[in-house]
């Protein structure tokens, strides 16, 4: 009885969250929906028994995730707003394209959803009786069977990690300019009127991460 | 029926934390007051004692002022978002045996995911509050707070390694007679460190440090919305203390009816939770703050490497015997307390040849540096190393 109250509960957060995330107006407010759903799917999988997933979940996407998302959007957001009205308001051929755009977006959508639908329903859903001890039967499962993949994606996540870092430095010769161009940069996006080129920051690669994310 | 009992731990749980938490801000005035040779609150009531709820009642009676410009719907939820995590972490904490909110098997790991959405709080507070003091103390806040969560795990693996188990009551019965601090001392001290980075406690206040930022998050906080930020910080600091003993100091085990599953287990638990507060304040009022940069280079070059290496030595340790691994991560400890010693004597004489250089610059350098001469110096180290 509960449990089944329960289920719906974290259900009906969680949908509510992801349609807060389609329809808030701001990019902050986005993220806040983003954690309620998460955060809901965190308790589904408690109220289903999984705890390990369930705190796996919380940790690494109501944590980790959210914040980095944040940071994302803080240090890109003005001019990404800015250029959005730019392309609504100033120029009549973006305002005409938005109806061709958003059929398209139904239509992919719509296809997606039946996709999945259709995956849902054919699968064979096992139920297995959770056992007591998670994560202890999932570190055995982790280190015998899948030993290889589990390796594998340790190394694919660190090359990811050292790329990513090589990407980022550039040719920055200072160890500590990585935190203070942060900061910099969300100054800057505050008081700039959202040209990118207004974007005097001695780092190339700043500008560059802004329009790209344009 | 069930649910009804949830529901009475629930209320039973919230006020033993809550009440903890006032008990932990009256003594962090009193213990805070002696150690600066003043008395700390005195007139209401014994001691004092009734300051706290005397600062409740203030606050309540303040008016919520929500300034123009900020981004209300998310400046009104950020106090409510720190506090919620803090108090939910109690959901899978033990107080002894018998006395738990859900004994998880993933009970240490569950605690430590919930405090992670504390820093989402902080950063939306920040952001929210359309001020750049509070938006730099937001960014802070998150920056080390992640990259302390880092350390932290890799130090908590170690005791579940020992332990077998991540359930809280498991690690804890596993330290009967032998405690984790005498096996894991070079683990202990990083997750002390890192608990101060993560509950943002002098020497890592950087997101509210007053004398640079007014506050940060703070800043533009009132009435009960800066209560809730208040509340939970302290209720943080209770948490982390109690976890630094239920992992490392033994929990409820004690010389006297140790391990008893009865009340004077949790008084043995709350005994040693508020031993590691004293710890926390005791820096607090020893040691300046850090910046940002030689926090954020203390947590990945210097933390993280030992607290893999604590984890190495552990892996051995399981393999061969107990005698072994206290050998070995004394070693560890000891190149770690040597190794910032060392880093803070090297900052303190760049400060001082920086600040000589520009005193000679200016030509005003009659005045011969105090801070050149060589026993000064090693009195410096000596303030590091007893850090």
């Amino acid at each position: 009885m509960i449990q089944t109250f329960l289920f719906y509960c974290y259900a009906a957060l969680a949908v509510i969250g992801a349609i807060g995330l389609v329809r808030a107006h701001k990019l902050l407010h986005s993220v806040a929906w983003t954690l309620l759903a998460l955060s809901a799917v965190a308790g589904l999988y408690f109220s289903l028994g999984s705890e390990f997933l369930g705190a796996m979940q919380l940790f690494v996407y109501g944590g980790a995730v959210t914040i980095l998302t944040l940071f994302v959007v803080m240090l890109t957001r003005q001019g990404a707003q800015e250029q959005e009205k730019e392309d609504s308001s100033a120029s009549a051929p973006a305002s005409a394209r938005v109806p061709v755009k958003r059929l398209a977006a139904l239509v992919i959508s719509l296809v997606l959803f039946c996709v999945l639908t259709i995956v849902f329903v054919s699968t064979p859903w096992e139920t297995v009786v959770p056992s007591p001890q998670t994560s202890a039967s999932l570190a055995e499962i982790l280190f015998s069977r899948y030993m290889l993949p589990f390796e594998i994606v340790g190394l694919a996540l660190t090359i990811a990690l050292i790329g990513a870092i090589v990407l980022a430095r550039e040719d920055d010769p200072g160890d500590s300019a990585d935190a203070t161009d942060g900061v910099a940069g969300t100054d800057d996006g505050g008081t700039a009127d959202g040209t990118v080129a207004a974007d005097t920051d001695d780092d190339p690669g700043d500008a560059a991460e802004e329009g790209n994310a344009l | 029926m069930i649910a009804l009992k949830t529901l009475l731990g629930v209320v039973v749980i919230a006020i033993v934390v809550l009440v903890n938490t006032i008990v932990v801000m009256w003594c962090e005035r009193k213990w805070l007051g002696h150690m600066q040779s003043r008395q700390g609150p005195l007139r209401t009531g014994w001691h004092g004692a009734l300051q706290p709820f005397a600062d409740a009642i203030k606050l309540l009676g303040k008016e919520d002022i929500v300034p123009a410009n900020v981004d209300r719907p998310l400046f009104l939820i950020a106090p409510i978002i720190a506090f919620i995590p803090s108090l939910l972490t109690y959901a899978a904490m033990p107080w002894i045996e018998s006395f738990v909110g859900a004994s998880l098997d993933v009970g240490i790991f569950m605690v430590f995911a919930i405090t992670a959405i504390f820093p989402v709080s902080m950063l939306f507070a920040g952001w929210s509050s359309f001020n750049k003091y509070s938006l730099i103390g937001g960014f802070r806040a998150a920056a080390q707070q992640v990259s302390y969560e880092v350390p932290m795990a890799v130090a908590i693996a170690g005791v579940v390694m020992l332990a077998e188990s991540m359930r809280i009551s498991d690690i804890v019965n596993a330290q009967h007679g032998l405690y984790y601090i005498i096996l894991q001392p070079c683990a202990a001290i990083l997750f002390f460190i890192a608990m101060l980075a993560e509950i943002n406690r002098t020497p890592f206040d950087m997101p509210e440090s007053e004398s640079e930022l007014v506050g940060g998050i703070n800043t533009e906080y009132s009435s009960m919305r800066f209560a809730l930020f208040f509340v939970a910080e302290y209720i943080n600091v209770f948490t982390w203390s109690l976890i630094f003993s239920l992992l490392f100091l033994g929990g409820w085990n004690g010389p006297l009816f140790g391990g008893w599953d009865g009340p004077l287990g949790m008084v043995w638990l709350l005994l040693k939770t508020y031993a590691v507060i004293f710890m926390v304040f005791w820096v607090r009022a020893t040691l300046p703050r850090v910046r940002i940069d030689q926090l954020t280079a203390l947590g990945w070059r210097i933390l993280l490497p030992f607290a893999l290496a604590s984890v190495f030595i552990t892996a051995i340790g399981v393999f061969t015997n107990n005698f072994v691994l206290i050998v070995l991560e004394v070693i560890a400890t000891a190149a770690l307390v040597w190794l910032i010693a060392r880093i803070g004597e090297r900052a303190g004489e760049a400060r001082r040849s920086e600040a000589s250089a520009r005193r000679c610059s200016d030509g005003s350098a009659i005045i011969p540096d105090p801070g050149s001469s060589p026993g000064s110096a090693s009195g410096t180290s000596h303030t590091e190393v007893g850090a």
